[in-house]
């Protein structure tokens, strides 16, 4: 088995984005992200097992700048553009990649609808168009995006199929060729209004 | 019984007895052990993952850096197994910079960065580290450091390699060694410099860097360089060994004079601080590196062994007096065998002087910004960010990082902005900011806007609003209160206020610490905090100690003055009425410790008033939770690992012995026969240099170290003679080719011997 097939073959560091809209100014968008904390904070002392600690980063602009860090996964607000819930596994999955992919989307997208629907959470934030991005947070096992490419488009194709129906989807790469890789999945056509997220987890 | 006990390293041969001296029982048992190991190799291997060695990963790495992270993967894989003492590891993992968090099962990982110099692709490779393996955040240290924080310690050998393959180590950052060198990161570009220290502060790094002098001290050991007296930059006077930069005329080292330096000791902040001693008002640069090597050793033999409180350098100096130490130092010099490296790098040095990026930026300049919002932002940012260099027509940029920190993204797109402007002209400070210099004057405005994209264009670097703190609670087990919570809240405060923009306030230094060890140096802050806590009745109060009156310039030149502990919660108001009563007292040119000073302690108190109480839980619960944390507080401080738990330098050597045979066998079984009996016999070296550190000694040259353990340990009875011989003869051997069953007596041998060096210490030790 080659080094990629057998990345492949163990894939765990999945990685997905939810994108939010945002609102707009300096102070409501601090407000947002400072909200983020105690809803954080509540869910690691749910879970002390699975949670190791809320990290504040709120003085950046840029990147991850509140995270549940976890021990199978880590979950945070990311203010890269499109700003997003994030979720990012790290260990623990089983099965063939097409359900690790799907387990991970479907982690994510109930605990973006569990943030969302949280009474602390800004009523601004909600998910921002029908798009998702789903990517893999390891540049040892996938250092090359065509490899990965070749790698991921069965997994990440099942995915999208899943989502939209079958070819009903369209997929962006991102521009630099040293981000992460990962697909921005679109439907085609464009859903209005988009579907929410309790309906695209329905479909998984 | 000695097996077993407190001081037998876990999973050695445990059954048996040492009473029954050697003989056939003890051999088979041995014997038994050297079996084990070599299962034990092949078992590490299966199991741990992170040991395994793919060498398409190893490109660009040097062979040194590979072996030393090959050596870390099977250490990792050893303790993970159960099979090193907890508290051997811990030190030997906080060498290669890895350091236990306050919370569970996570690590924070310390990058050294020499003086705080980067190249593009080595910004992309921390950018890549930080993503995968930690928060997508990078931390810059007040030692112009990296740190990366939550990462899982099965990570961090991929970690390593990473950084290898693009020159950047992560060794000897943490633990009792040489720290990060630290200097002024606009030496060669300063306008104020005597002459540019970067070739000579490099010099120091690598050369103690691993250096065998530097192995064993009690106690964390810190060395900075500045090209001035005057500037703040280099904070030469609170470090171990501080060098500033002299040129002494008239000494036939050409036009210039000769170059040298001004070498203070004996410095340090900690609870505690120390104003580092003149040394030497003149040391010549080609004289240096013996005199760095000299301190260390007789840090090494003399510095407090035990009580790690005491054990800084500071301390031994301050016990021996300046010229007792000063004494044995230039006795130990006189007594150092030459060595190459000393000045193998003096005739070179130039080669190390950066200069603009080649060719000219790769962007054409552009006009200053000609909106009103934009171009009042350019404007605030090139009063705080820009400065001219010495040479004219370029310019050196400080970009701000708020609390010293940025994300991934941020860093591949700064690694883009230099490329694109500087090259490899980027360093970290000690002020948690990072510079870019050789911009050309031109460029700035599309240097600006470049910066802007990428959320970097933020004005007030070392501004009243750049405020230095430490991790605190984030993330380290000493700390007691949210340094960076309180931090990111007053810089945020003194913003809004516009305090940052009065320029009789813009200078003001804010540092502040989450426990008294002063990572934040808050000594040397015109107003510096460190955390503490306060009890009424059943709740605990964040608070912290005021210190008013230090100063960074001049290298540190003065420590401030304790006030008394002010709640949590009230540090944004009282920075308000400091800043109040410094305007208003203030005469012509006084900077705040002039004020503080000439004001007087209690009369600052009474000033601050009702400021500095704490009110009762019920009356203000708030005052009884931290800054930017949702839970009450409450006060959980457990043991540090600034230094690690000191681990005799036996017991360390005794492990690497371990470790040696171990891989002598994963040698031996590839069928890579010289490299096995060379483990091998490296191996027993290292266990007889161990036993020969509890007599005082650090040996580098095999032939020393069979001359001293021969009468020391084997004509003394200390050591089983028959397993002696088996290292004597070895070191008499010669390198001719070797066979199968040759190499594997050697493995066999080297284990027996190291195994009796483990009796032989447990002895000693009984």
């Amino acid at each position: 088995m080659s080094a990629h097939a057998e990345a492949l073959a163990d894939l765990q560091k999945i990685a997905v984005k939810v994108p939010l809209s945002w609102p707009a100014g300096d102070a409501p968008r601090r407000a947002a992200v400072d909200a983020f904390i105690p809803i954080l904070a509540a869910w690691r002392d749910e879970a002390p097992a699975d949670y190791v600690d809320v990290a504040d980063n709120a003085h950046l602009s840029s990147g991850l700048v509140v995270q549940l860090v976890g021990r199978r996964f880590t979950v945070g607000l990311d203010l890269d553009a499109p700003a997003g819930f994030a979720y990012l596994h790290k260990r623990g999955l089983e099965g063939t990649p097409a359900e690790r992919v799907r387990a991970v989307m479907r982690a994510a997208l109930t605990l973006a609808m569990r943030l969302l629907r949280d009474p602390a959470c800004p009523p601004e934030l909600a998910p921002a168009g029908d798009v998702l991005w789903v990517g893999v947070n390891d540049r040892v096992a996938f250092p090359v995006p065509e490899a990965a490419e070749a790698l991921l488009a069965d997994p990440f194709g099942a995915l999208a199929d899943l989502l939209y129906g079958a070819g009903a989807w369209r997929r962006e790469r991102e521009a630099d060729p040293r981000a992460r890789f990962g697909w921005w999945l679109r439907p085609v056509p464009p859903r209005i209004p988009p579907a929410p997220l309790d309906a695209l987890l329905a479909r998984l | 019984m000695l097996a077993g006990g407190p001081h037998r390293p876990v999973g050695k041969a445990a059954a048996f007895d040492v009473a029954t001296g050697p003989g056939v029982r003890r051999e088979a048992a041995i014997l038994a052990c050297a079996v084990d190991t070599q299962r034990r190799a092949r078992n590490i291997l299966a199991m741990a993952p992170e040991a395994r060695v793919d060498d398409d990963r190893w490109e660009g790495a040097s062979p040194e850096a590979r072996r030393d992270i090959e050596v870390y993967a099977i250490e990792l894989g050893r303790w993970r197994e159960g099979k090193i003492p907890d508290a051997v590891f811990t030190e030997f993992r906080l060498r290669h910079g890895v350091y236990g968090q306050r919370q569970d099962g996570v690590q924070m990982q310390r990058i050294k960065i020499p003086l705080g110099i980067l190249r593009p692709e080595q910004l992309e490779a921390v950018a890549d580290v930080a993503e995968e393996y930690a928060l997508g955040v990078a931390h810059v240290t007040t030692r112009q450091d990296f740190q990366i924080h939550f990462v899982d310690i099965r990570d961090t050998p991929e970690l390593h390699r990473r950084l290898a393959k693009v020159g950047v180590t992560t060794r000897e950052a943490c633990g009792n060694t040489v720290r990060n060198v630290t200097g002024c990161p606009l030496a060669g570009v300063c306008r104020t410099e005597t002459f540019d220290v970067t070739p000579y502060a490099r010099a120091t790094a690598y050369f103690l860097l691993k250096h065998p002098d530097a192995q064993s001290f009690g106690r964390k050991f810190k060395i900075a360089f500045s090209g001035c007296a005057g500037e703040a930059c280099g904070l030469a006077l609170m470090h171990d060994i501080g060098c500033v930069a002299r040129v002494r005329a008239g000494d036939g080292g050409g036009d210039g004079g000769t170059r040298g330096f001004e070498v203070w000791v004996g410095g340090g902040l900690g609870a505690i601080p120390y104003r580092a001693k003149l040394f030497s008002d003149f040391v010549p640069a080609g004289e240096l590196l013996p005199l760095c090597q000299a301190i260390a050793r007789v840090f090494a033999r003399l510095g407090e062994k035990k009580a790690r409180s005491k054990a800084r350098m500071k301390f031994l100096v301050d016990k021996l007096g300046l010229d007792g130490f000063r004494a044995l130092v230039l006795e130990e010099v006189a007594k150092l065998p030459p060595d190459e490296g000393w000045t193998a790098w003096v005739g070179d040095a130039d080669r190390f002087e950066d200069g603009p990026l080649g060719g000219g930026p790769r962007t054409p300049p552009e006009p200053e910004p000609a909106g009103a919002g934009d171009a009042q932002r350019f404007r605030l940012w090139c009063q705080t960010s820009v400065a001219p260099q010495r040479q004219p027509g370029f310019a050196v940029v400080t970009v701000f990082l708020p609390l010293g920190d940025i994300s991934a993204r941020q860093l591949r797109g700064l690694a883009d902005v230099a490329r694109r402007f500087v090259g490899d002209n980027v360093r970290l400070s000690v002020t948690q900011n990072m510079l870019l210099r050789w911009v050309p004057d031109a460029h700035v405005a599309a240097l600006w806007r470049a910066l802007d994209a990428l959320g970097l264009a933020g004005a007030g670097a070392h501004g009243f609003a750049d405020v230095t703190a430490c991790p605190g609670t984030d993330s380290c087990k000493l700390g007691i209160t949210s340094s960076r919570g309180l931090a990111a809240v007053l810089a945020e405060d003194v913003r809004a206020s516009g305090l940052d923009r009065d320029p009789a306030l813009a200078s003001l230094s804010v540092k502040m610490s989450g426990c008294p060890n002063s990572c934040g140096q808050h000594h040397i802050a015109d107003i510096g905090f460190f955390g503490s806590s306060l009890r009424r009745g059943a709740a605990v109060a964040p608070v912290f100690q005021l210190v008013l009156g230090g100063s960074a310039a001049a290298n540190a030149e003065a420590f401030g003055l304790g006030m008394g502990k002010v709640p949590a919660k009230n540090v944004p108001a009282i920075v308000h009425k400091l800043s109040a009563l410094y305007l208003q007292h203030r005469r012509d040119g006084e900077r705040m410790k002039d004020v503080v000073s000439r004001l007087g302690k209690q009369r600052l108190k009474d000033e601050l008033g009702s400021l500095m109480e704490l009110p009762e839980p019920a009356a203000a619960p708030d005052f009884f939770t931290d800054w930017r944390q949702p839970r009450p507080f409450h006060l959980k401080v457990e043991a540090g690992e600034c230094a690690g738990e000191l681990i005799p330098q036996v017991e360390f050597l005794l492990t690497a012995a371990d470790r040696q045979t171990f891989e002598a066998g994963l040698h031996l079984e590839a069928g890579r026969l010289d490299e096995a009996r060379a483990a091998a016999f490296a191996a027993m070296k290292t266990a007889a240099d161990a036993l020969l550190t509890t007599h005082g000694l650090n040996l580098s040259d095999h032939f020393d170290t069979v001359a001293e353990f021969r009468p020391r340990f084997v004509d003394a009875g200390l050591f089983y003679a028959p397993y002696a011989d088996y290292f004597f003869k070895a070191a008499a051997a010669t390198s001719a080719p070797i066979d199968a069953e040759h190499a594997h007596q050697c493995v066999e041998e080297a284990t027996l011997f190291v195994e009796e060096g483990h009796v032989a210490y447990s002895r000693m030790r009984s």
